[in-house]
């Protein structure tokens, strides 16, 4: 298990490292999946209820679910619902058997990433769970980023806020220099600090950046 | 009633005022009497003073200063007397207390000529005497008393004492007198000396006057009964006691004749009450009666709802049984697919260790141990779904065919009228007796409309037509068929139409038409299926007849 506590961790976290809960309240399906699972490499941790799941979880995992839609103690759109309050950030695959098919519609409506029939194809399980756990790792390396980029930019003094602000509007240095009423030289030297510290090398990553705080 | 009364009250009033008139004029008397006894005694006293005065005289033992001294004295307590005086033979006054009428003595001394015609005629008669009622000194209403000196005295001449008559009658009538009447003193012509201030009208019927003195000098005492307001007390009491007595005998009279009158209408509210009564009985008796028809007609009614919804809930209970054998079969599916979900996976998982350039033995051998194990489970479910698939053998009993089918279609009303179906049923006036379960062969007739009202319905042309028809062929069996104007099938699929699991419909099992075959032929019956030339399919059975001796 990996902890991610820095932005280097996050961006060297992988789909390989990543693990894939399956919850299932039938024990010979869940371990079924698991071991199919294993075989194509990835690391998967079965659970019987979504309560077990939820006592094991901590937010520095990342991967995806595979969700069994019809479970004894909650369904899978009340766990769904759970998750987002306990904002649980983590992908759901769900998995539906023969009659529940609208009930996996209305999840993925409702914000799962996807659903799966049982019984399913090995191939296109094992795609969408990779899928699933990209975007997992997208999204925290993105939370990360605008995490790090705040902290940088409440770094900045106000002058260099404002002079950072003008710059990623697309004003020339003598203009920003004219708007704040100080030298182009004093611009310059703030920009150049702006940049320094939010960790930027060029004025295209710094506008991306900037939307992304946004 | 109240006249009388009244007549007796005036009456009694009446006698009341003259007893009281009667007492009053004794106590007038008295009071008279009393007046001029309590005077007398005085006047009696002041003559006895005189005479002692004029002993001495006579005797030579009185001096002017003595005279003066006593005189003085007695004058001072007694205010009815304003002087004391001696006034000799020649009518001149000698000694006078007070002291001021000095200066008034021939003025006195003409008075006394006025009323003593001869001192010397008094003297010789000794004997004393008042003087007529005479405006005095001071200009006071007054009389005098005249004590002559006795006979052989060394001076001649009469002492005298002047009275003021106001002051005399102030002082010597009791207070409650002079309240009570008018007080006046009278001279001997009837004129009047001296009067109380009349305080109220006097009542003229209460006057009384007695002589004051002796000897007589006319002076008379009168009084007059101050008239008594009307009401006074007694009579008032008296009064109020008896307009109390009428007041209340009115009322009294009153509270009767009103009791009266409300008996008198009671009475007659209660003859109308008991007419109104009867009258009513008379109704409720014949309402009751038309009630008991409709309660009786009720009764029959509720009997005859109670014996259909019993009937109904029969009848429900094998639909129940239907849609239930679906509802488990369904679950039984569902559970089907977790075995076989987990065996797949470790078959694909097989694979992929397969694959690989040096697969892990221990990982196939733990997977095929579990397929294993997943495997007996979905025999184990397989096992369960076939006991609950098969039916029981039939329990046959004598049943009018036109009967079932009439159930079965009533059972599946609901769901002809909610997909709007038209539902055409022929079957012949005389539909021989079959020997049959009646659970399950309805079971079939109503697997099999509920069959062709989905296909109609799936097709949903305007033609949504099913129909049931019966017929018989001469042969021991009679044939039902359900013929509808739905999709119908391809051949293929006609020949399997009769095999588990091969539903067309994504809601369904599957297994009504194997159901059903396994029924019709545990009747020794027939089911099967053939395609319609234009549209939809036909669903036709057979079944046994009982012949008219009994036997199938």
């Amino acid at each position: 298990m990996a902890v991610y506590d820095t932005a280097d961790n996050v961006t060297s976290c992988s789909v390989n490292d990543a693990t894939v809960f399956v919850i299932d309240d039938d024990e010979g399906l869940r371990n079924g999946v698991a071991f199919l699972l294993g075989t194509a490499g990835l690391t998967a941790k079965v659970f019987a209820s979504g309560k077990d799941f939820l006592a094991f979880y901590n937010p520095l995992m990342h991967g995806c679910i595979l969700l069994d839609i019809r479970m004894p103690d909650i369904s899978g759109l009340d766990f769904q619902e759970e998750l987002r309050r306990l904002e649980i950030k983590l992908p759901v695959i769900l998995m539906s058997a023969y009659g529940t098919i609208p009930l996996a519609v209305r999840a993925v409506r409702d914000g799962a990433f996807d659903f799966i029939e049982k019984p399913f194809d090995d191939e296109a399980l094992l795609k969408r769970v990779r899928e699933a756990i990209t975007l997992n790792i997208d999204q925290r390396i993105d939370n990360q980023k605008v995490k790090q980029a705040r902290e940088q930019l409440s770094s900045l003094t106000d002058r260099e806020r404002q002079v950072m602000s003008l710059v990623v509007s697309g004003m020339l240095n003598k203009q920003i220099a004219a708007e704040l009423g100080i030298s182009a030289k004093t611009v310059e030297n703030h920009r150049s600090r702006v940049m320094d510290k939010m960790g930027v090398r060029s004025l295209a990553e710094l506008v991306h950046l900037n939307t992304l705080l946004d | 009633m109240t006249v009388t009364m009244l007549i007796l009250l005036t009456l009694l009033i009446w006698r009341l005022q003259t007893h009281h008139l009667e007492q009053n004029h004794l106590e007038l008397s008295r009071a008279l009497e009393s007046a001029r006894d309590s005077i007398s005694a005085r006047l009696e006293a002041d003559e006895g003073f005189l005479k002692v005065l004029t002993e001495q005289l006579a005797s030579g033992t009185l001096i002017a200063s003595e005279f003066e001294h006593l005189a003085e004295n007695y004058l001072a307590e007694r205010p009815r007397l304003t002087a004391i005086y001696f006034i000799k033979a020649d009518h001149t006054v000698l000694w006078i207390v007070p002291e001021e009428y000095k200066n008034e003595a021939q003025e006195i001394s003409q008075t006394i000529s006025e009323h003593v015609t001869a001192i010397n005629q008094t003297n010789e008669t000794g004997a004393l005497t008042y003087s007529r009622p005479h405006v005095g000194l001071s200009g006071t209403q007054c009389f005098d008393l005249y004590v002559p000196t006795p006979e052989g005295s060394r001076l001649t001449g009469i002492m005298v004492a002047s009275y003021n008559s106001r002051s005399l009658l102030r002082n010597t009538m009791d207070r409650s007198t002079i309240q009570a009447y008018q007080t006046e003193l009278c001279g001997g012509a009837g004129q009047i000396i001296y009067s109380t201030p009349k305080v109220a009208q006097v009542d003229n019927r209460l006057v009384n006057e007695i002589t004051l003195l002796r000897p007589d000098n006319g002076l008379k005492l009168r009084l007059s009964k101050y008239r008594a307001p009307f009401w006074d007390q007694q009579t008032v009491a008296l009064m109020t006691i008896c307009i109390a007595l009428i007041g209340g005998m009115g009322l009294g009279m009153w509270a009767l004749s009103k009791q009266i009158a409300e008996r008198v209408s009671a009475e007659k509210a209660l003859q109308d009450a008991n007419a109104e009564l009867e009258h009513r009985v008379l109704e409720r008796t014949n309402e009751l009666s038309i009630i008991n028809h409709r309660l009786a007609r009720e009764i029959a009614e509720r009997l005859e709802i109670e014996e259909q919804s019993r009937r109904h809930m029969d009848q429900l209970a094998q639909m129940g049984r239907v849609s239930m054998m679906g509802e488990m079969a369904a679950g039984l599916a569902h559970e089907l697919h977790q075995p076989l979900g987990a065996i797949s996976s470790y078959i694909k998982g097989c694979q992929r260790i397969l694959e690989q350039p040096s697969p892990d033995v221990k990982r196939i051998a733990y997977a095929v141990d579990n397929v294993n194990t997943q495997s007996r489970r979905a025999a184990e479910i397989i096992d369960r779904l076939r006991t609950f698939l098969t039916p029981k053998p039939p329990c046959k009993q004598p049943h009018n065919l036109r009967t079932l089918i009439d159930e079965s279609e009533h059972l599946i009303e609901p769901d002809r009228k909610r997909i709007q179906i038209k539902l055409e049923t022929d079957i012949p006036p005389n539909t021989p007796t079959v020997m049959v379960d009646r659970v399950q062969i309805q079971q079939v007739i109503i697997n099999l409309l509920k069959n062709a009202f989905e296909s109609v319905q799936a097709r949903g042309s305007d033609d949504r037509l099913v129909s049931i028809g019966a017929s018989l062929n001469g042969g021991p069996d009679i044939r039902v068929d359900v013929c509808d104007t739905g999709i119908g099938c391809s051949l293929e699929e006609l020949q399997l139409i009769f095999e588990p699991f091969k539903s067309t419909k994504a809601e369904n099992m599957g297994m009504g038409l194997p159901i059903s075959r396994t029924i019709i032929e545990a009747h020794e019956g027939r089911l099967w299926a053939t395609r319609n030339q234009d549209h939809g399919m036909t669903f036709s059975f057979t079944i046994k007849v009982v012949n008219h001796n009994g036997s199938v």
